[in-house]
């Protein structure tokens, strides 16, 4: 079982194939973004995943192994027996983490350690460039954060107690447990996953409009940038991606189905930043600014947005 | 109902004015309409009114952007310059209440004062929008102020060889000095509109391109003795150095205008509809997103 965010409120009941069908339904209904997670009696799960109730990702879970299986036929890996079904609702961004650590299971490390040696088990990931998925776990709650090159990614971190917070407030609680001992995990992140190529995109994303945005503040002032991101949420908005602009931040909380899904989504994030900008500073420095945001890239974000047809170069 | 954007409007309303304006001034200098002296009067503070409002302009401009906010060091110096320039015009308007304004006055020091604003300005702005190093810079910077202070002492001493120009050195010096001033401010704003291109925040400077031109009329006339300071002399020249000079000041306030409409309203909006991707199912018009948070 993955045992993420157990102290959220879950509800645990045991149930039949069909009632697994009512329940999804019902979720569907209303549009629910959260987990269902089924165990049945030897040692094996099944993770769902459910983005505004359509059923995201589902994974065959042993203790050794992760396979993605079919949504549309239950009955191929539910035979007859009733098992425990525990539905958990959770924000986008726990959703993410859940479905990596789906798609990386199992983990490759799990320690018991004192707390005063965490700081050591996370420059131990810095030596190692390690890439993956954090899990701490202490008495007062838990953290949850991917790590790039050794790297938190304090955006994508959540940190479950009694209330589930994220960012970097949520990393800088979870790395401060509040008793002696925790537990850490780390899921190897494995490249090939779709989970691990959007976290690189997002990341790349994020840094690359957080390097226009600056420029663009710096060349318009606060009061300008604003505008933009009220027109940009719009459009964000408009196409129903979960995301927006704060000042010079991204917060990106949206989970795609696929990365064909992903690439055209960002392209008409940086279409729309460029039309908007164009009005401003013109077409020339609005490009130019794109263009020294992607050099500013180190060479495998480059690497990563060029893999994908992300950003119209024509306006280079 | 989507609130229209005011910008055709306020701008229509804008371009208006300036044109009565402008008929306002030549029918004054032509047809001198007023008792007495009033018309030379009313003229020399048209000036400073005009001035003025470019000013204003700016200043309104420059108060939309926090303390330490980069472009407020544009809009700030930007904003000290045009007001150099109109305390100029009122001195040399009250100057003019009392006796002909000799060619170089104390009305010159704020003019002249004023570029030290402008070219702060320009480099302010530069440095956003070029990231030049500190080397280019100082090349960049070395290069304008030699021409312009170079410039106006050669140019200076080839027109007091070629003819008696029945003015002081120093008057020469200072009639050129401006022409010189006013082509460097305007091939600095050229390059700078020309980088923001058909971006809105490129206009303001165009209005300063109108300066040199008004300058270059206004000293060709003076140095060749054929400026007449009172309207009353009835010289179509004089009229035309006056006019466009003014009407430098008014289009300068205009292409200003421009960029405050941007500040206080922002840019057109595009609507989102534009950039709906039909594969990521956009909302239909009305309806309220589930992401809306």
């Amino acid at each position: 079982m993955i045992e993420f965010f157990s102290r959220a409120q879950a509800n645990i009941a045991r149930g039949s194939l069909s009632s697994l069908r009512d329940l999804l339904e019902g979720f569907r209904q209303q549009q629910v973004n959260g987990v269902v997670e089924i165990s049945f009696e030897q040692r094996e799960w099944i993770d769902l995943l459910l983005l505004n109730g359509e059923t995201v990702g589902a994974y065959h879970l042993t203790d050794r192994s992760s396979n993605t299986i079919a949504v549309s036929n239950p009955e191929q890996w539910w035979q007859g027996e009733s098992a425990t079904i525990r539905t958990l609702n959770l924000p986008t961004n726990a959703l993410r983490i859940i479905s990596m650590a789906c798609e990386w299971h199992p983990p490759a490390q799990s320690l018991l350690i004192q707390s005063s040696g965490l700081p050591g088990v996370l420059r131990v990931f810095l030596e190692n460039k390690t890439s993956g998925l954090l899990h701490v776990i202490d008495s007062a709650g838990e953290l949850a954060v991917p790590l790039m090159d050794g790297y938190p990614v304090a955006g994508e971190a959540v940190y479950s107690a009694a209330q589930m917070t994220s960012g970097r407030q949520a990393l800088e609680r979870g790395l401060q447990p509040a008793s002696n001992n925790c537990t850490v995990r780390l899921y190897e992140a494995r490249p090939g996953t779709t989970s691990f190529k959007q976290l690189v995109l997002r990341q790349v994303v994020a840094e690359m409009t957080g390097n226009v945005l600056t420029r663009y503040n710096r060349i318009v002032g606060s009061n300008l940038l604003r505008v933009m991101g009220n027109e940009m949420n719009q459009v964000l908005r408009y196409n129903r991606l979960q995301m927006q602009f704060v000042g010079e931040q991204f917060d990106n909380s949206h989970i795609f189905r696929s990365m064909d899904e992903a690439t055209r989504s960002y392209n008409v994030l940086f279409r729309a930043l460029y039309m908007h900008m164009t009005q401003v500073i013109g077409g020339g420095l609005a490009g130019k600014l794109q263009k020294e945001a992607y050099h500013n890239l180190n060479p495998r974000s480059q690497v990563a947005i060029d893999a994908q047809s992300i950003l119209n170069t024509a306006h280079w | 109902m989507a609130r229209t954007h005011p910008y055709n409007k306020v701008m229509l309303g804008a371009i208006l004015t300036v044109c009565l304006l402008t008929v306002a001034f030549l029918y004054v200098y032509w047809v001198y309409p007023l008792p007495g002296d009033w018309n030379d009067t009313v003229l020399n503070f048209s000036f400073t009114f005009a001035a003025t409002i470019a000013a204003w302009i700016a200043t309104l401009i420059s108060r939309y952007f926090k303390q330490g906010e980069p472009p407020r060091r544009v809009w700030m110096n930007l904003a000290l310059g045009l007001w150099g320039w109109a305390l100029a015009e009122l001195i040399w308007a009250i100057l003019a209440l009392f006796q002909e304004v000799p060619n170089t006055s104390w009305a010159d020091i704020p003019w002249l004062g004023a570029y030290y604003f402008f070219a702060t300005a320009f480099i302010e702005q530069f440095r956003l929008i070029a990231h030049p190093t500190p080397a280019h810079e100082h090349k960049w910077l070395s290069i304008a102020l030699g021409v312009v202070i170079l410039g106006a002492a050669l140019v200076t001493l080839v027109v007091r060889a070629m003819a008696d120009t029945g003015q002081t050195w120093l008057d020469t010096y200072v009639s050129i000095f401006y022409v010189f001033a006013d082509m460097t401010l305007a091939m600095a704003a050229l390059k700078i509109a020309r980088t923001f291109g058909n971006g809105l925040l490129g206009r303001a400077w165009i209005g300063l391109l109108i300066f040199a031109i008004s300058d270059l009329i206004y000293s060709a006339l003076l140095i060749t003795g054929l400026y007449a300071q009172s309207a009353k002399s009835n010289s179509v020249l004089s009229m035309f150095a006056d006019a466009t000079y003014f009407d430098a000041y008014l289009i300068t306030a205009l292409t200003l205008l421009t960029n405050y409409i941007l500040y206080r309203y922002g840019p057109k909006p595009i609507p989102a509809s534009a950039f709906g991707d039909p594969s990521l199912e956009p909302l239909e018009p009305g309806k309220v997103s589930h992401t809306d948070r």
